[in-house]
């Protein structure tokens, strides 16, 4: 397991933002092991940033900007336990868009939680 | 993957693709081997394949009656002989290379014609099908009864998830099969497939095992919705 204990808040949405644009890419090649590898380091840096407080946490939402939509998309879930109305508005967006992929899962995600409030709380 | 093996990959999809139009096939009414519905025929059916002679239970004066019975029920069959997966793979590939190549949030008829119109014919069928506009559910099980090129039989309730043996049936009855574009046939498997936080971080389909026939159409009829096939 890595150990991010050492990486300052910057630098871990740096390795946040290139899983996901490595996650991005497995779409393309049908990696699905790979996809799910990133996932959970996704888990692993999210979870560290949970660790170090709520506003390290909400920094995520500074990667909502970013042009790919892979990491749009998993910042938004990432961060819905404490910001639950900027990271629908960002789910919605993405699941409006027509891109093939994240716009299944933004929207798949919207309706889990129409089902399900607390569905991302466990992150 | 780097931009030049995407490149690469591009390339190689092109190549099967106009290789693949080489031997590309047309409807026509007098031909015995690829018959098509005559100019005018009802539903639209002019200048699309129909089923060979021998297949044909009804033909009364100009109405067309279209067999019932099921034909290639897998997703693959006759449709991934006249399209390699490969090839396939690479429209998929081209789509999405296109998308980021472009900036293009919202794909439309624009990167319609760009990718399918640009390429070979035979991988048209496929990048417009996933255009499709959404549909009934009934609409997409009867023409589940007869698979077209560019879509897959698609299980609403995935067979995978079965809970025993017995549910075998269930899932491959006519109830539970629809006809959907293959690329968002390959999109719902891959969301299937795929850690997500919203199921505790497993798969759907590692969270649906062992969970009620319900539950199981629920979700796979949100995906339907949520992929833009089901209206």
């Amino acid at each position: 397991m890595n150990n991010f204990a050492k990486y300052t808040v910057p630098e871990l949405l740096d390795q946040f933002r290139n899983a996901c644009l490595a996650q991005y890419d497995t779409y393309l090649t049908d990696n699905v092991s790979k996809s799910n590898k990133l996932f959970d380091y996704l888990l692993a840096v999210t979870r560290e940033l949970k660790r170090r407080g709520v506003d390290e946490r909400r920094s995520l939402l500074s990667l909502f900007a970013d042009k790919n939509p892979q990491v749009r998309l998993q910042a938004a879930k990432s961060v819905y336990a404490v910001a639950p109305i900027e990271a629908k508005a960002c789910l919605e967006a993405i699941a409006a868009a027509g891109l093939p992929d994240q716009s299944l899962s933004a929207g798949m995600t919207l309706s889990r939680l129409e089902e399900v409030p607390n569905c991302l709380d466990w992150i | 993957m780097g931009w030049l093996a995407a490149l690469a990959a591009m390339l190689d999809a092109m190549a099967l693709l106009a290789a693949a139009a080489v031997e590309l096939e047309k409807a026509r009414p007098d031909d015995p081997k690829h018959p098509g519905w005559p100019a005018g025929a009802p539903d639209s059916q002019g200048g699309r394949f129909r089923p060979k002679d021998e297949d044909w239970e009804e033909v009364a004066g100009d109405i067309w009656v279209r067999p019932r019975r099921r034909q290639h029920r897998n997703s693959g069959g006759v449709r991934d002989s006249a399209l390699s997966q490969a090839a396939k793979r690479g429209v998929r590939i081209l789509i999405h290379a296109g998308l980021r190549a472009a900036n293009i949030e919202a794909p439309g008829l624009g990167l319609l014609l760009e990718i399918g119109l640009g390429l070979a014919e035979r991988a048209y069928p496929y990048v417009r099908a996933y255009f499709d506009p959404p549909q009934s559910l009934e609409a997409l099980q009867e023409a589940a009864l007869d698979p077209q090129p560019g879509y897959d039989v698609h299980h609403i309730v995935e067979g995978g998830t079965a809970l025993d043996a017995s549910e075998a049936a269930r899932v491959n009855s006519s109830d539970n099969e629809v006809l959907i574009p293959t690329l968002k046939h390959w999109e719902l498997n891959g969301w299937y497939a795929r850690k997500d936080y919203e199921f505790g971080g497993l798969s759907p389909r590692d969270y649906l095992m062992g969970k009620s026939w319900e539950e199981r159409l629920r979700l796979g009829l949100m995906g339907l919705r949520r992929i833009g096939v089901l209206e």
